[in-house]
């Protein structure tokens, strides 16, 4: 008995049409969504700005401070020659950066002795700084490399010109350089990863917290008293429902997934239909969890802030969607197991930038389905047709 | 003779220590307008909405149309038709399309619904008025709308809780002669109120009061034991059959 599905599926259907705050939530917040995770929010930096100041003023220190200020990653704001007034530029913020040559430095280099150079971070935002630290001992490691090597050339040269060739040079050490290839996502752009994550977040967003409202609604205004003294069965109310929510969230993956890759060119290697596949599993796990805390709280109100508490919340921080689970506590962790959008996220990042195929995310594909199942299960279960 | 379209016996409803309904019994033969008169609070929603089987008895029994609340709520809900106190119409669809829903859930052929739908348009007053939202309908449309999805499905026994309450009296006679006219055509009306007007026209009607039935007859008759006179009104009845309640 199925067939009072469609009528059921039609009067949602008009009431999120008519309804501006459901229009909004299923269309507008995706869009604002990818226009800030898009543009706004980007993990990588650029342009930080950065100050040297040059105690040593040497062509050495020169060459040093010029090599920084070439790289798009900091702009050079200013040089100066002794560190007072360092702080205060780091305390306002001008800087983000301090990069200190002490005196000496192009000596003790030539001098071949070790030496060390000062760096200040602004640590108040410890992304950025980490970043920048990265970024700023990778090039000193390189200069540092080069320099060697030319200063090995040369003694090398020199070397052989005196002892009539074939001698290794004293200071010419064999030196390990790794040379990194990034996979899946050569430029380590971070919208190629949060795009795809996105998928899961909008989804979850329309479907934990609009379908969370649909039950509570009928029992607030009294319809659904009308509802259950007709025939009409659990299992019609609850896929009658969720269907034109399920529609819906297609048309979501659809616009994210259109402005993904056409808008900001975010790869898609894999495969079309099983990215359908997953996001259709998915989407009735998010649609099952909104519409069973519907069912159990019976009032919109509760039933909304259980939805933003165990569908938003948990897709946002806990699904790998922005910062990763290994780096999460034990603990937290663990929980992660339970968050449907773990899975998805594995699934589709690995869709969109590692070509993944069915063959390789058949374990999560699975693992979405069961949970679907039970929880849609438990959803015409506890959908009571009584009053009490 | 077939059985009596509406058998209750002992019926009761508690709700913790708090008993609603208690221990009512009384028959309701087919083609009769049942009227359950009593204030607020008596136990007049409990009751529809045990006989509507969507609300478990706590004890005793009652059949509506040969089946029994408690066991066969399925059965039931597919010969009733109930319209709840509040007239439960979706406000954001329009007069169409609460009506297309109701057909649909009740899955009426589609020749059927167009046949059923011209009736409740010309009932409720309301050709012309398809594509208005339900909410911006008065209350008497609203009202007539609400009970015209409530039967749209032709139901042997219809279930009408507090159908004329916020209604213009005008709307109220209207429904009343529509009541009748189902009647005629063999449908078995149950219907609550605290209008003692209206009641009148019921062919009998119990009085309820903190959850028993302390009155029950035809209005004439009721006229009679309570107050003495065929000529006396139901108000007088209702008052005196409180206060024997009262000191009983």
């Amino acid at each position: 008995m199925i067939r009072r599905i469609g009528p059921l599926a039609r009067k949602e259907a008009i009431h999120i049409r008519r309804d501006p705050r459901s229009l909004f939530l299923a269309i507008g917040l995706p869009i604002f969504m990818i226009v800030l995770f898009g543009y706004a929010i980007t993990l990588d930096i650029k342009h930080v700005a950065i100050g040297v100041v040059d105690q040593d003023r040497t062509a050495l220190s020169r060459e040093f401070a010029a090599k920084l200020a070439a790289s798009a990653y900091f702009d050079l704001k200013l040089t100066l020659d002794s560190p007072a007034g360092v702080e205060k530029l780091l305390d306002e913020g001008r800087v983000k950066a301090v990069v200190v040559f002490p005196s000496g430095f192009a000596r003790d280099v030539a001098g071949r002795r070790d030496t060390s150079i000062q760096v200040l971070l602004d640590g108040s935002n410890n992304n950025t700084a980490l970043i920048a630290m990265g970024y700023i001992s990778r090039l000193f490691q390189k200069l540092a490399t080069d320099l060697l090597a030319e200063q090995a050339a040369r003694e090398g040269a020199a070397g052989s010109a005196a002892a009539g060739g074939g001698a290794v040079a004293p200071g010419s050490l064999p030196s390990v350089e790794p040379r990194i290839r990034v996979w899946y996502n050569p430029d380590l752009n971070s919208t190629d990863f949060i795009i795809p994550g996105l998928v899961a977040v909008v989804m979850m967003v329309m479907a934990g917290i609009l379908t969370s409202l649909a039950i509570a609604r009928e029992w607030e205004t009294g319809t659904m008293e009308q509802l259950i003294s007709s025939p009409v069965r659990a299992h019609e109310i609850v896929f009658g429902k969720l269907l034109p929510y399920f529609v819906l969230g297609l048309a979501q993956l659809a616009l994210v997934v259109g402005t993904g890759t056409l808008l900001f060119g975010v790869p898609l290697r894999g495969n079309l239909f099983s990215l359908l596949v997953a996001s259709s599993v998915f989407l009735l796990c998010g649609l099952g969890i909104g519409l069973f805390l519907s069912i159990v709280a019976r009032t919109q109100q509760l039933a909304f802030m259980l939805a933003i508490l165990l569908t938003l919340l948990p897709a946002f921080l806990l699904s790998g969607f922005m910062t990763p689970i290994s780096s999460m506590p034990r603990i937290i962790q663990a929980f992660t197991y339970l968050i449907p959008a773990r899975y998805f996220i594995i699934m589709v990042r690995g869709i969109f930038l590692k070509g993944f195929g069915f063959g390789d995310i058949w374990r999560e594909l699975l693992l979405l389905a069961a949970f679907a199942a039970i929880v849609l299960t438990g959803c015409v279960r506890r959908l009571k047709l009584r009053l009490d | 003779m077939s059985e009596p379209n509406i058998v209750v016996r002992d019926l009761t409803k508690k709700f913790g220590s708090f008993t609603a309904v208690d221990r009512i019994s009384f028959e309701v033969p087919k083609g009769e307008i049942f009227g359950f008169l009593g204030p607020n609070g008596a136990g007049k929603s409990t009751t529809i909405r045990m006989l509507c089987g969507i609300l478990q008895p706590t004890s005793g029994e009652a059949r509506v149309g040969g089946f029994s609340v408690a066991t066969e709520s399925e059965e039931i809900k597919k010969i009733i038709g109930y319209m709840s106190q509040k007239f439960t119409l979706y406000n954001d669809l329009t007069v169409e399309e609460n009506i297309d829903f109701h057909g649909g859930i009740r899955r009426l052929p589609s020749a059927v619904l167009a046949e059923r739908k011209r009736w409740v348009l010309k009932m409720a007053g309301l050709v012309g008025r398809e594509r208005t939202l339900a909410r911006d309908l008065s209350g008497g449309w609203k009202q007539r709308l609400a009970l015209g999805c409530a039967i749209l499905h032709r139901p042997r026994i219809i279930f009408l809780d507090e159908p004329t309450a916020s209604v213009d009296p005008a709307s109220r006679r209207d429904f009343w002669d529509l009541i009748y006219e189902l009647a005629g055509e063999g449908t078995t009306t149950f219907v609550t109120s605290h209008y003692m007007d209206e009641v009148e026209r019921c062919h009998r009607l119990a009085i309820i009061y903190a959850g028993a039935i302390i009155a029950l007859g035809s209005p004439r008759e009721l006229k009679i034991r309570f107050a003495g006179a065929e000529s006396a009104s139901l108000e007088q009845v209702f008052v005196a059959a409180i206060r024997g309640a009262r000191t009983a």
